[in-house]
């Protein structure tokens, strides 16, 4: 198990997989923050699969346009397109993507290759058409991502509107988006003809596929984000706590929650495109939750979140790799853990409180 | 500096619902109004409107610029409430020549501390009384700005202030209800307003905060700190502060 473990930590192609555990871990808390504080957790719930049906989209379109994903440089879409012709899809890196795993690593097993993944290059295709798929398929997601935050936004706007005509509820949109998406998502891979079996991987959270592309693509958009996010989080706040003490002060309400919006769009498209969007729901919401149950103000749940779900990443990361299991569900279930242990751990403070009082009580 | 208000025409309500027509009015600067009346005849709108949550359906609602000069606010407590306004003192009326020049108004907002309802505050928020008044002084800063240190001595004096030291490091959402209106009063206050609105501030709040929050305004009142709009159906609450009254009526404002 030792070596397992030593493995996972050092091998140099688990090592992207290992820092895109820690960035979403140590990240998408700040977001699912405000997610469960605007109680729009089934929005949390909704837009991964949005993302995740921009990321199907996306690879159509890269298909299209004949753009590819490196091997190494995005292992989990490598098969996603196909190979351009007389070239590999994986742009001569040389790697040959997932297949390059080590097979002892403990983690559940990738899909092979296809026939021809890394097979000589005669004519070697340009960067960007070699590689180029990573940002396409981003650029894509988030547009998607961004235009259902706005028709829900407009929906929102309109049922405000006609009070008392007893339209659909917020709950009700976002689940419909969901299910829309979800099948979205499957419909979209069905039609693409080169989405293989790695894709799927995507979709499970297997984050143990990131390539280096992935992770620093994923980076730079989810730690200006974040960092913007933690920057403004008063704006943000107040704009959602109340409204209108925000608005009389002097504050634009809209523009801080459009802002926010749009923040949590970029993180959420960017947790999904390396964890799917399961994992991404589970590390949104669930260390926000843990924080939420421990914390006694609200600094306190801001700065519990992001070490919760770095310490739930981590620990289901090292399991799954010693035990074999997908990555991505176990960071999911150590969540669930550290949730349960908060909740414990809370019962049992308000329960030697109130043991406090009745004992205070009795010798008074 | 406290600011005046000028009333032009204004339509109060909503697209579909307009609630008061053609209100004609100057508030001046350092005054306390009282807006009296029943339940729904939209005092909550008019100070919606004026703080700017709601648009004019019609017309213009301006504000005294920096460069206006005050007036001097009355401090003596009003009598028994007449259909004029002011309440106190004879008639100085709403429009009172004493508010600043025509070419002093403009119609850029100053800051206004508005004191809602004390559920004002979702339970799923974890603040503190500390917390929710520190916001006031952090509002009353660009965004992002780091706290300094004369702010968070505005809000320490602030709590002092309401009376809340006793209870602010309490969760908001623990408090009694009188207990978070003198938070949300101190919260209004640590934003330094030049006008204070006030809506139905004293509504299911236990006698002690009531009386708090009288002492407050009366103090304020009397240094002409800001001009404050004050929303109660309770004469009691209101007659001994008020130095102008607004009573709304059926759709229609009689001073």
């Amino acid at each position: 198990m030792s070596e397992i473990i030593s493995e996972v930590f050092t091998s140099e192609l688990l090592r992207y997989a290992l820092l895109a555990t820690v960035f979403t871990g140590l990240l998408a808390p700040v977001a699912g923050c405000f997610l469960l504080l605007r109680k729009a957790a089934f929005l949390g719930v909704a837009l991964p699969q949005v993302s995740a049906a921009g990321m199907a989209a996306g690879g159509l379109v890269c298909g299209a346009l004949g753009v590819g994903f490196g091997g190494s440089f995005c292992s989990h879409c490598a098969n996603l397109v196909k190979p351009p012709a007389g070239g590999d899809n994986n742009g001569g890196t040389g790697t040959g993507g997932d297949a390059a795993l080590p097979a002892d690593t403990g983690f559940a097993p990738l899909d092979p290759p296809v026939p021809g993944d890394g097979g000589a290059v005669t004519a070697a295709p340009s960067w960007f058409a070699a590689n180029g798929g990573v940002f396409v398929q981003m650029a894509v997601a988030l547009a998607i991502t961004f235009a259902a935050l706005a028709l829900l936004s407009q929906l929102e706007r309109r049922a405000q509107n006609v009070a008392g005509r007893g339209g659909a509820g917020g709950d009700a949109r976002h689940g419909a988006l969901y299910v829309l998406a979800g099948a979205g998502a499957v419909l979209l891979l069905a039609a693409n003809p080169f989405a293989e079996g790695n894709f799927a991987n995507l979709l499970r959270g297997e984050i143990v596929s990131v390539g280096v592309g992935d992770l620093w693509l994923v980076v730079a958009a989810l730690a200006p984000a974040t960092l913007l996010l933690a920057l403004f989080r008063h704006e943000f706040l107040w704009a959602g706590a109340d409204p209108a003490f925000a608005a009389a002060s002097g504050r634009a309400v809209f523009f801080w929650n459009a802002l926010l919006a749009v923040l949590l769009g970029l993180v959420i498209c960017g947790t999904v495109y390396i964890a799917g969007p399961l994992a991404t729901l589970g590390a949104l919401l669930l260390p926000a939750m843990s924080a939420h149950t421990l914390a006694p103000n609200m600094r306190a749940f801001f700065l519990l979140a992001p070490p919760l779900g770095l310490l739930g990443a981590l620990a289901g990361y090292t399991v799954a790799a010693a035990a074999d299991a997908p990555a991505g569900m176990t960071i999911i279930a150590a969540h669930g853990v550290i949730l349960a242990l908060a909740k414990i751990f809370s019962l049992a403070v308000s329960f030697s409180f109130a043991a406090g009082g009745a004992r205070r009580a009795r010798s008074d | 500096m406290p600011s005046a208000i000028r009333i032009e025409n204004v339509d109060f309500g909503y697209p579909a619902q307009t609630v008061l027509r053609g209100v004609a009015l100057t508030i001046p600067a350092g005054a306390l109004v009282a807006l009296t009346g029943a339940n729904g005849t939209g005092k909550s709108t008019f100070i919606h409107t004026v703080a700017g949550l709601l648009p004019p359906l019609a017309g213009k609602i301006s504000f005294a610029t920096e460069n206006a000069p005050a007036v001097a606010p009355t401090t003596e407590a009003a009598p028994a409430p007449t259909n004029a306004s002011p309440a106190p003192k004879p008639p100085e009326p709403p429009t009172a020549p004493a508010a600043p020049a025509a070419a002093e108004f403009s119609a850029t907002r100053p800051v206004i501390g508005l004191v809602g309802q004390v559920d004002a505050l979702d339970a799923v928020y974890l603040f503190t009384g500390s917390e929710v008044v520190l916001a006031g002084a952090r509002l009353a800063r660009p965004p992002a700005a780091p706290l300094s240190r004369d702010a968070r001595a505005r809000a320490a004096e602030a709590i002092r202030a309401v009376g809340a030291e006793a209870f602010a490091a309490r969760r908001f959402s623990e408090m009694s209800g009188g207990q978070r209106q003198r938070v949300l009063l101190a919260r209004a206050l640590a934003l330094a307003p030049q006008i204070l609105a006030l809506d139905e501030p004293v509504s299911g709040v236990d006698a002690e905060s009531r009386d708090a929050i009288a002492g407050l305004l009366a103090e304020l009142r009397d240094t002409g700190a800001m001009t404050i709009l004050l929303s109660s159906h309770d004469p009691a609450f209101w007659e001994p502060l008020a130095t102008h009254r607004l009573q709304f009526e059926d759709g229609k404002m009689l001073f």
